[in-house]
């Protein structure tokens, strides 16, 4: 039986699958985000303020759904390139926007589970009250907020070595986190500091996360809209030409 | 019946070389089609082109009457390419799973795994098969979607004597079922055991379109070697022939050893340890690439 719903339902399904298979993959994008926000969030953040432990669940959210977006985007595509996984599917007659989306797929349930494990330390152990539409709300941002991240990670995956890839894509990912005030907040950084933040994704991500509970810096949201649209447009035409070339073998 | 695939007057350049210049032939329906030639001679070029996967600078291309990579021919081809691999962590069945699911009209599961000698192994993830194995494996993604055409990149590199053999069975039976089947290999005894015909790339030329019995015909002379320890002078003025001396044996090239062989009787020669073999691909395949550098 031939039917496109299936090839993108089993493309997804072994994607996760074969990614759930793989530990190297699987703990650190679970565990990191978790363990960072139960030190900095949790443990370490002043008795009764359960503002700062709010404000660092959007940070740290923010941090966990990137990781899986850059990763299985970045450096899996880079290798699945360089190894011809990905001629061999090119030369298959299966549509090729399969492959991406089970991508994308992989990347939003690991996201899921990451917000949810959070959201669960949030609220119990850092007394953290959202009312419900906060919590959904919160969730649907950064679902939706994967996607830029996925743009960037195709491009670099598109473009670099496999052997590189993963070197690179951490270089991009850990700096850009703490610079866009992921770990730390941004209040405490210097002031140049604070505004060359502006210009990094992850900083409109995490704003327009917490514009949900009223603890962002106070811009329009549309400004952080329209800075992940724009740089997920701008990964993404990147990321197709990218595609062009290696396709062109 | 139309041609499976057709190449005329196909170039392609890079910015620095001639991959392919001016090659044109035809690969009809049904049969083993191998492609033979040095590394840099163009073999995976033409794969490419083939494929879609790269478009030609001059010349034109068609499979079964379309332009390669066009969708309906996509659904008849199936591939292994050279130097592929598969992600490791997944089963073979749950690899053929998938594959499958991209053709219109693909062969059961279990005729599959059948063909490829795949039933013993199927819930092993792919980090746990063995060379041959993983290009079994590989060869049974290529024929899931019952494909009219296989390309196969070298489809044998790198595995011992067992496995490829194994792999050879797989090839017969699909040429049984009258598939066309174009083999690109290293291996002149590959190339002897099956194919029907032979193509002949040489610096992205097209050399010779042949088989290999004619192949092996133009070289008729068979080696006849032996152990002889009077004087080869003697010897040679008795045979009216030349000797090579190679190791501790002499070698004649003749397309009579019988002759000789009744002369040396005759006169009373004793000679050790003879054989007399038949010309080799591989020789005859040397020998028109020579032919052609000179």
């Amino acid at each position: 039986m031939y039917s496109l719903t299936r090839i993108y339902f089993l493309e997804a399904y072994f994607e996760l699958v074969k990614t759930l298979r793989t530990p190297s993959f699987v703990l650190p994008s679970l565990l990191f985000p978790v363990m960072f926000y139960l030190f900095f969030g949790v443990l370490f953040s002043p008795p009764g303020a359960s503002n700062t432990s709010a404000y660092l669940l959007a940070t740290y959210c923010t941090f966990g759904v990137m990781g899986p977006a850059l990763f299985s985007f970045g450096a899996e595509v880079a290798v699945e390139k360089d190894r011809n996984m990905l001629a061999l599917k090119q030369i298959s007659p299966m549509p090729i926007f399969a492959y991406f989306n089970a991508k994308f797929i992989t990347s939003a349930v690991f996201a899921l589970i990451i917000i949810l494990s959070l959201f669960t330390v949030a609220a119990t152990l850092a007394d953290v009250r959202l009312s419900t539409q906060q919590w959904l709300a919160t969730m649907a941002v950064l679902l939706f907020g994967t996607l830029p991240f996925c743009a960037l990670g195709l491009w670099l995956g598109l473009t670099l070595k496999a052997q590189s890839a993963p070197a690179v894509v951490n270089l991009i990912y850990l700096p850009m986190s703490f610079l866009s005030g992921l770990w730390i907040p941004l209040q405490l950084f210097p002031e140049f500091l604070q505004k060359m933040a502006f210009a990094l994704p992850p900083y409109h991500l995490a704003q327009l996360t917490l514009k949900v509970q009223g603890l962002d810096d106070g811009h329009h949201w549309f400004i952080h809209l329209g800075a992940l649209v724009f740089i997920t447009g701008f990964c993404s035409i990147f990321a197709y030409l990218a595609f062009a070339k290696q396709s062109e073998a | 019946m139309s041609n499976t695939i057709e190449i005329q007057g196909v170039s392609k350049h890079y910015v620095d070389c001639k991959a392919l210049d001016e090659v044109s032939f035809t690969i009809k329906a049904g049969g083993v089609t191998a492609l033979l030639g040095e590394n840099g001679a163009g073999k995976t070029t033409l794969f490419n082109l083939v494929l879609g996967r790269q478009h030609p600078s001059s010349g034109s291309l068609s499979l079964f009457g379309h332009a390669p990579g066009n969708n309906q021919v996509k659904h008849r081809i199936g591939a292994i390419l050279q130097s592929a691999n598969l992600a490791e962590n997944l089963t073979v069945k749950e690899h053929l799973t998938l594959f499958s699911s991209y053709y219109l009209k693909h062969l059961p599961y279990d005729m599959i795994s059948k063909t490829a000698m795949l039933e013993d192994i199927e819930h092993k993830q792919v980090r746990h098969l063995s060379g041959g194995q993983k290009q079994r494996l590989l060869f049974a993604m290529s024929i899931c979607g019952d494909p009219d055409l296989i390309i196969l990149d070298e489809p044998t590199v790198a595995l011992d004597i067992a496995s490829r053999k194994q792999f050879w069975q797989c090839i017969e039976q699909l040429k049984a079922q009258g598939k066309s089947i174009v083999l690109c290999t290293h291996y002149l005894e590959e190339a002897d055991a099956l194919a029907d015909d032979i193509v002949i790339l040489d610096k992205g030329k097209l050399l010779a379109e042949t088989t290999p019995s004619e192949l092996k015909g133009r070289m008729a002379e068979k080696h006849m070697r032996f152990q002889f320890k009077g004087s080869q002078q003697e010897l040679e003025n008795a045979l009216e022939t030349r000797l090579e001396p190679i190791n501790d044996y002499f070698v004649v090239k003749t397309a009579t050893p019988e002759k000789l062989l009744a002369q040396l009787y005759r006169k009373s020669f004793v000679v050790n340890d003879l054989t007399i073999t038949q010309t080799s691909l591989e020789d005859a395949f040397l020998s028109t690439l020579n032919h052609a550098s000179h």
